[in-house]
């Protein structure tokens, strides 16, 4: 396989795994739109995008659980995280502050750690356990 | 690292962030209203919350002259009563900026414009009011948001936006008040002004005008009645017949003292209202046929019992006191919008400058011409400082000193 072939290979995997997990990390660009507004400074419209694309190719590089997974994953971040930003007020919240941003920012996380130990239960445990060759984390070890 | 994944440990982490989350959030750590310490300087358009255009400080009093003056090169609007002071630094409103003018110099240090608007690079929101300031925050109303501007940084400490341009901004102690379109509806709203944050919200179109001690008064925006409000909870005291022109445009015509409430009506009349009740205790009747309201004013100089009216459509300015007995009246066919009062010196925008009357007899003291740029000579409420007067006049800001 030429080089060529192998780099399309690769930006095709990155962009599918953008596009599974693109529900995930769409509220970061609202975060980074106002962090960027109370710095004071230019909009990153951009720099969302190349996030959501770091993420996939990080993704495409390391992920070796099932596919399927993601896209239910990545949506149950979004529906965890709208209904955080709910519970903690910030939903129809007209206000833009460093406090706020910080809430936002530790409600986005709560919604990404939430929907990742509700979707993987024990799997991503034997699975890093596997890929790092750890047999101290096995949960069904005797 | 693989044991830092554990299932319990993310739901850990999940329980440990929704809890930061809700303790940073808008629900938890809420302020009450707070009214404002005896301010010193002068925080507003016009003086302070009370919207009197009255210090102690004389200005240059007997006799002065211009000492800088900076051209903004930038249109005015109309809505904009004047500038405030602050650590040396003057803050002049312009159309879509604010600019902050060294005070011994006359020379800009920065200006702040809001974000670009979505339909292109190149417009900015227009800046609806003037400046407001409260510890080292500046707060201005961009079209549909409220910016609080922090000073030294020049960066955002919050923002809150509305659905549809800001109708009126009051800054009362820890409280900015607020209106206009949210979720639908005209709405008066009360924001903490260290956070940003919602203490309370009216329905309807009150725009807010003047702040003492337990009243907060507004004006609504078809009828332009008078109002009477609780600050800490929004909740309506009174509401007044009396009744003012165009309540989003006004500059200068409400002031509330200590139990008067002072307003120029529609009609022209002056009239005093109980500040406890809203009834009105007197009303000098306006005896110019055809009043245009729009650009007269107001300084209330409480420790005096005296109003100082001045009429640009009638040529005249006149000190009243606080029993409706008008003891002087000066007639002056160019004057523009703006009046304040300062250590027994008048200072009243002209079409070409500056007057200054003796306040006790409304003799005049002195007067400065400039050459205003812009076409319109917008006038300013005269910002009176130690021995100096800032002065905005179209698009020009000057100093007047002592001579």
């Amino acid at each position: 396989m030429s080089r060529v072939t192998a780099a399309l290979k690769k930006a095709g995997w990155t962009l599918l795994f953008a596009f599974l997990v693109a529900p995930a990390v769409a509220p970061i660009r609202g975060l980074l739109e106002s962090a960027a507004e109370l710095a004071g400074g230019p909009r990153l419209d951009w720099l969302a995008i190349g996030l959501l694309l770091l993420v996939g190719f990080v993704l495409a590089e390391t992920y070796d659980g099932p596919i399927a997974l993601l896209l239910p994953t990545a949506l149950l971040v979004a529906i965890l995280y709208a209904a955080v930003q709910w519970l903690v007020g910030l939903r129809g919240a007209n206000a833009v502050s460093l406090r706020l941003l910080a809430a936002a920012g530790l409600g986005y996380l709560a919604a990404l750690t939430g929907a990742i130990a509700i979707v993987f239960e024990t799997d991503l445990r034997h699975r890093l356990a596997a890929r790092l060759g750890s047999e101290t984390v096995d949960p069904d070890a005797k | 690292m693989a044991s830092v994944l554990t299932r319990r440990r993310l739901l850990g982490a999940a329980g440990g962030s929704l809890l930061g989350a809700f303790l940073l959030g808008p629900r938890v750590g809420g302020s009450d209203h707070v009214d404002p310490d005896l301010e010193s300087g002068w925080r507003q358009p016009r003086t302070d919350a009370r919207n009197v255009a009255r210090t102690a400080d004389p200005g240059p009093g007997s006799d002065g002259r211009i000492g800088w003056d900076h051209s903004l090169d930038s249109h005015r609007r109309f809505e904009h009563a004047g500038l405030a002071l602050v650590d040396g630094t003057l803050l002049v409103p312009t159309h879509r900026s604010l600019r902050a003018i060294d005070v011994e110099s006359g020379a800009e240090r920065w200006r702040y414009a809001y974000r670009d608007l979505p339909v292109g690079p190149f417009d900015r929101p227009q800046l609806e009011t003037e400046p407001r300031i409260r510890d080292g925050v500046v707060y201005l109303a961009f079209q549909a948001d409220i910016c609080a501007l922090e000073l030294d940084s020049q960066r955002l400490r919050w923002r809150y936006s509305l659905g549809g341009s800001v109708d009126g901004l009051h800054l009362f102690g820890n409280t900015a008040y607020v209106t206009g379109n949210l979720d639908g509806e005209d709405r008066l709203l009360a924001l903490d002004a260290n956070t940003g944050l919602e203490r309370w919200r009216k329905t309807g179109r009150v725009i807010p005008l003047a702040a003492r001690s337990g009243l907060l008064v507004g004006a609504r925006y078809e009828s332009g009645r008078l109002l009477g409000l609780e600050p800490e909870t929004g909740t309506r005291r009174w509401l007044s017949d009396a009744a003012i022109g165009a309540s989003s445009l006004n500059r200068g015509l409400v002031a509330a003292v200590d139990d008067l409430v002072v307003g120029i009506e529609s009609n022209g009349d002056l009239t005093a209202l109980e500040a406890d009740t809203g009834e009105r205790r007197w009303t000098v009747f306006d005896d110019v046929g055809d009043p245009n309201t729009y650009r007269r004013s107001v300084a209330v100089d409480p420790s005096e019992r005296a109003i100082y009216r001045s009429r640009p459509d009638a040529g005249t300015i006149s000190r009243i006191d606080f029993a409706d007995d008008e003891e002087w009246r000066t007639d002056e066919s160019a004057l523009e919008f703006g009046v304040s009062v300062g250590g027994g010196t008048v200072y009243a925008s002209t079409t070409d400058g500056l007057l200054a009357l003796e306040a006790d007899a409304g003799d005049e003291r002195f007067r400065v011409s400039i050459d205003p740029d812009g076409t319109d000579p917008l006038g300013g409420t005269p910002l009176i400082a130690g021995d100096r007067v800032y002065h905005l006049l179209g698009e020009t800001v000057y100093e007047v000193t002592p001579r």
